[in-house]
């Protein structure tokens, strides 16, 4: 097959396979060699989310993950639940995370229980790696509390390491605080630590290792902590996203903690597209969004499309009404939280993703020549017969490579994924790292489920047309 | 006298013994020795029929593909210097024959007339060296040792040119394969050149990114001269050896050098499967036992010794026996003939062979002394090639199991790498460069390999080889420094 033949025949093939669901819910042990989607598939049924923690409580609800499918008819559709273990229901959603909502104990306090711990994680199809979380998981379960509370949260250190856990944002004892060396003994291997607190506000926080924090924060050892209002809920939905970076280089299966800006993994909720769970959300819905930001490094510019919302609050607290104004884009920087609320006026499928063009990329190389504009075509005729199997790339992006590889026609190390993407209703969508779908679907919805792609109404979609089309508003095409 | 002339003509028979020149039954001793030692067939090409059977042969031998073993066949047939040697052997076994052949008898007559007149004083005398009768034993020893020496000596040089041109056609097959290499190299460079210069066509690299390329490309062009200049040297090499010109020396040499046999065909060289590093141990004392067991060069040492010993009893005799001269003499007196012995005795008066004896003394201690060299040398030449046979085993074993498969399992990895947009084209082309340049070495070690085998072989066989094998096979390789890291 020559050259030619072959660079076009990926592309159409690639066009014409765009759509097809793959998919299997049985747990798949090696990492794959070569980049296979059915074996990706496989490996994130076996995301320690989902295994470590709904086994111990809700068997029943253990999400059956598949990528999107354009065919929702023959699609088994996904869980979007999220599993929660304690007394209290829970009000926060996270997608691809769990909740803590605590137990109460005969004196009224709540009683969680943390325990830190190397975990085996998933953070897309095809890309598991060695990470330190709580709870069997990264990141830690969304601890849920009510203003007024008192809390008392026994930590378990199971790590190699001393740690401390960090409320970040919570006022309490200075001695509660969880600063190791300054507030407290580290908490050694083997050693459970209890913290007591009462919780006298609301808002959101989050929590996270303070000790070798450059080691332990890169590794994963954070979490969301939610405290509510008194008062019942006030809004239909409401949904809290960690942000953080990782890198991991495709053949390794560790996040390397030395990185200071080389980061190729970028996740929601520990989560990197297509590894994201859509958020569905009614028609018409007041929404919450609560992101937190433990990147090491980044800030990330969280936009939604479709919708305008309104920034308020931050891990200071409520901002007050005079005091926020609309958006469309979040930017949360490191170390900080960041409210927003909207409504979901609008139906559709709706992309959500941090604004950094590299930050909507997996595991991109970021030492390769610059291949824009060059003539793929004679580069391959000088390079294929030294090296079977090469393939120019990126000479007008970097689009096709996502496909390319997902076909099994471009093998890649073990342990590593497309720089973008997933098969769409439409073809690839070309974003990765920090990207989900938001879906606005009538009422009344099944939130906890995937609904499928969006039917769109007639006439609604953009589409290629013709030069008599185009001449009849005197656009003309030559 | 009737009744003593025959008898004369009887001894005289009896002590020509052989008289007859007849080399090609030496040379029939030479290619027993050669088809024992190295399975070789050599011919004696000496202007009779058999020639052009022997010319057909190489003919017919040059029509296939050029392994080793065809081109010592082809020396052996067709190498003139290896004939000119042969002749050697015709000169030794003249020699030897001149050993057997007594002294001319001299032949005397005389007439005395007396002064007074009458009848003259006729005498007719036969006169033979006799001690040229005692010492003919003596100088056919001597001749003989001699004889051996040079049947060895042809032997030797037969055996010495199948392993010059064994390990000539290893070189060039090396050099071909390394040439082979190089032109991968070649394409290599021209593809990073040709990348960067597509980049910098689409504006995407500076200036010096382009001529760094086209830098490695030119170096890299040059190393292809050197390498072709090479592979040119060696097969020349090999054409010399096998005495070839005009249209046949157009030879189809076969570019692969066969690769190391897992099992080892030498007794002494213990195998992977029998220590835990491939190609193990060699037992050199076994192999220096079996060279100086099989060693021709001692043989032949040994023969000069035992030449020059009796050469030295060949002296003593003719030093310390008077030179007797015995005939016969025929005498008329008085016109009756009277027969009678007549004998001189040379008196050794003033030379009593002293010198001779001294000069003699001197050759004997010389040729033990050699000797005894010579033994030591084949010694340590036994251990260093079987060392450098395990070595150069060990080394061409560990390519072929380890460094390429790891290289070419690189080069995948690399063009995975590449795949995962880790790593760009030029990543992809070093690896592929990094994998070359390993065959090339592999090239060079089984080279290494080869000759260490030839050498040892031929050491086995009776023959000290030139210890030059491994240093050679180093220095044919061609300098290149990969190109830096993009
Ligand atoms: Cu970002």
């Amino acid at each position: 097959m020559s050259t030619y033949t072959r660079r076009d025949w990926m592309k159409a093939s690639a066009v014409a396979l765009g759509g097809a669901a793959v998919g299997r819910a049985s747990r798949a042990t090696p990492l794959p060699v070569t980049w296979d989607p059915v074996a990706a598939a496989d490996s994130i049924a076996a995301d320690s989310v989902a295994a470590a923690n709904v086994a111990a409580t809700t068997p029943d609800s253990l999400p059956a993950l598949a990528p999107p499918t354009s065919a929702p008819g023959q699609a088994r559709r996904r869980s979007l639940a999220t599993p929660v273990d304690g007394d209290r229901p829970n009000r926060v959603d996270t997608p691809n995370g769990s909740a803590l909502t605590g137990r109460q104990a005969d004196d009224g306090a709540w009683v969680y229980h943390l325990t830190a711990e190397e975990v085996e994680h998933a953070f897309a199809p095809g890309l598991t790696a060695t990470c330190w979380g709580y709870n069997g998981q990264v990141h830690g379960p969304t601890l849920e509390a009510v203003e007024g509370d008192r809390v008392r949260i026994y930590v378990t250190n199971r790590l190699g390491v001393a740690t401390t856990v960090h409320w970040h944002g919570v006022f309490l004892p200075s001695g509660m605080d969880g600063v190791g060396g300054l507030s407290q003994a580290p908490i050694a291997p083997g050693e459970t630590f209890l913290y007591e607190f009462p919780i006298t506000q609301s808002g959101t926080f989050m929590y996270h290792s303070h000790h070798d924090e450059m080691t332990q924060i890169a590794l994963g050892l954070t979490g969301m902590f939610v405290v509510h209002p008194r008062r019942g809920a006030d809004v239909d939905r409401d949904v809290a996203f960690m942000l953080h970076e990782w890198l991991v280089e495709p053949g390794t299966s560790r996040p390397d903690p030395n990185a200071m800006s080389d980061f190729n993994v970028l996740t929601m909720n520990a989560r990197a597209f297509p590894g994201t769970d859509p958020i569905v959300v009614g028609h018409n819905d007041r929404v919450r969004f609560r992101f937190g930001n433990l990147s090491p490094m980044d800030h990330h510019p969280i936009h939604l499309h479709g919708h305008y919302w309104t920034i308020v609050g931050t891990d200071g607290g409520a901002i007050p009404a005079a005091g926020r104004w609309p958006e469309t884009t979040v930017l949360v920087p490191t170390g900080s939280t960041r409210t927003v609320e909207w409504t979901a006026d609008a139906l559709g499928d709706w992309a959500m993703h941090c604004h950094m063009t590299h930050h909507v990329m997996n595991q991109m190389g970021h030492g390769t020549p610059n291949m824009v504009g060059v003539d793929a075509r004679a580069l391959d005729r000088s390079v294929q017969p030294l090296a079977p199997g090469y393939m120019a790339m990126g000479e007008n992006g970097m689009d096709e490579h996502g496909s390319h590889v997902e076909q099994g026609h471009m093998p890649v190390p073990e342990n590593s994924i497309p720089m973008v993407g997933a098969a769409g209703p439409f073809g690839y969508i070309t974003m990765g790292g920090m990207y989900t779908n938001v879906k606005v679907r009538p009422k009344p919805v099944d939130v906890t489920a995937d609904p499928g792609w969006y039917d769109h109404p007639a006439g609604t979609v953009a589409r290629a047309v013709s030069a008599e089309q185009a001449a009849r508003d005197g656009v003309r095409l030559t | 006298m009737t009744g003593r002339l025959p008898l004369l003509a009887l001894v005289l028979v009896g002590l020509s013994g052989c008289t007859a020149v007849r080399p090609q039954a030496a040379f029939g001793d030479v290619q027993a020795t050669v088809a024992e030692r190295a399975d070789l067939r050599a011919v004696w090409v000496t202007g009779t029929a058999e020639d052009a059977a022997a010319r057909a042969a190489v003919d017919s031998l040059l029509t296939d593909s050029l392994t080793a073993d065809v081109a010592v066949q082809v020396a052996l047939l067709n190498n003139r210097r290896l004939q000119a040697t042969y002749e050697d052997l015709g000169v030794a076994q003249a020699m030897l024959v001149q050993a057997g052949l007594l002294s001319n008898p001299v032949f005397g007559a005389r007439g005395l007339w007396p002064a007074e007149g009458g009848a003259p004083d006729l005498g007719l005398s036969v006169a033979f060296d006799f001690l040229d009768v005692f010492a003919r034993p003596l100088r056919q020893r001597v001749a003989r040792s001699e004889y051996a020496a040079a049947q060895a000596r042809v032997a030797g040089a037969v055996l010495d040119l199948a392993a010059q041109t064994r390990t000539a056609a290893i070189r060039a097959q090396a050099d071909a394969a390394r040439l082979a290499m190089q032109v991968r190299v070649v394409a290599n460079a021209e593809a990073g050149y040709t990348a960067a210069r597509l980049l910098r066509e689409a504006g995407n690299v500076p200036a010096v990114d382009l001529l760094a390329e086209q830098a490695l490309y030119e170096q890299a062009r040059l190393d292809l001269l050197v390498a072709e200049g090479a592979a040119a040297e060696s097969r020349e090499a090999l054409i010399r050896r096998m005495g070839l010109s005009g249209p046949q020396a157009v030879i189809p040499l076969r570019a692969t050098l066969p690769a190391v046999p897992a099992e080892s065909p030498l007794p002494f060289v213990r195998t992977s499967t029998e220590a835990g590093v491939p190609g193990a141990a060699v037992d050199a004392e076994a192999i220096e036992r079996a060279a100086v067991a099989a060693s021709l060069d001692l043989d032949a040492r040994r023969a000069d010794i035992e030449a020059a010993a009796r050469r030295l009893g060949l002296t003593d005799v003719e030093a310390l026996v008077p030179t007797l001269h015995a005939g016969a003499e025929l005498e008329r007196t008085d016109g009756e003939w009277e027969a009678g012995p007549d004998v001189e005795v040379a008196l050794p008066l003033f030379d009593q062979g002293q010198a001779r004896r001294a000069a003699g003394y001197a050759e004997l201690r010389r040729a033990q002394a050699l000797y005894e060299a010579d033994a030591v040398d084949l010694r340590s030449t036994a251990r260093t090639l079987a060392t450098r046979l395990a070595t150069a085993r060990r080394a061409a074993l560990h390519y072929q199991t380890t460094v390429l498969p790891l290289r070419a399992e690189v080069a995948a990895q690399t063009l995975r790498q590449y795949n995962a947009m880790q790593t760009g084209v030029f990543g992809v082309l070093q690896a592929q460069q990094a994998e070359a340049e390993a065959a090339r070495r592999y090239f060079d070690a089984l080279a290494a390999y080869w000759v260490a085998r030839t050498d040892l072989d031929l050491l086995l066989q009776g023959r000290m080889p030139s210890l030059d094998g491994g240093a050679l096979a180093r220095a044919n390789a061609p300098s290149s420094v990969p190109p830096a890291a993009h």
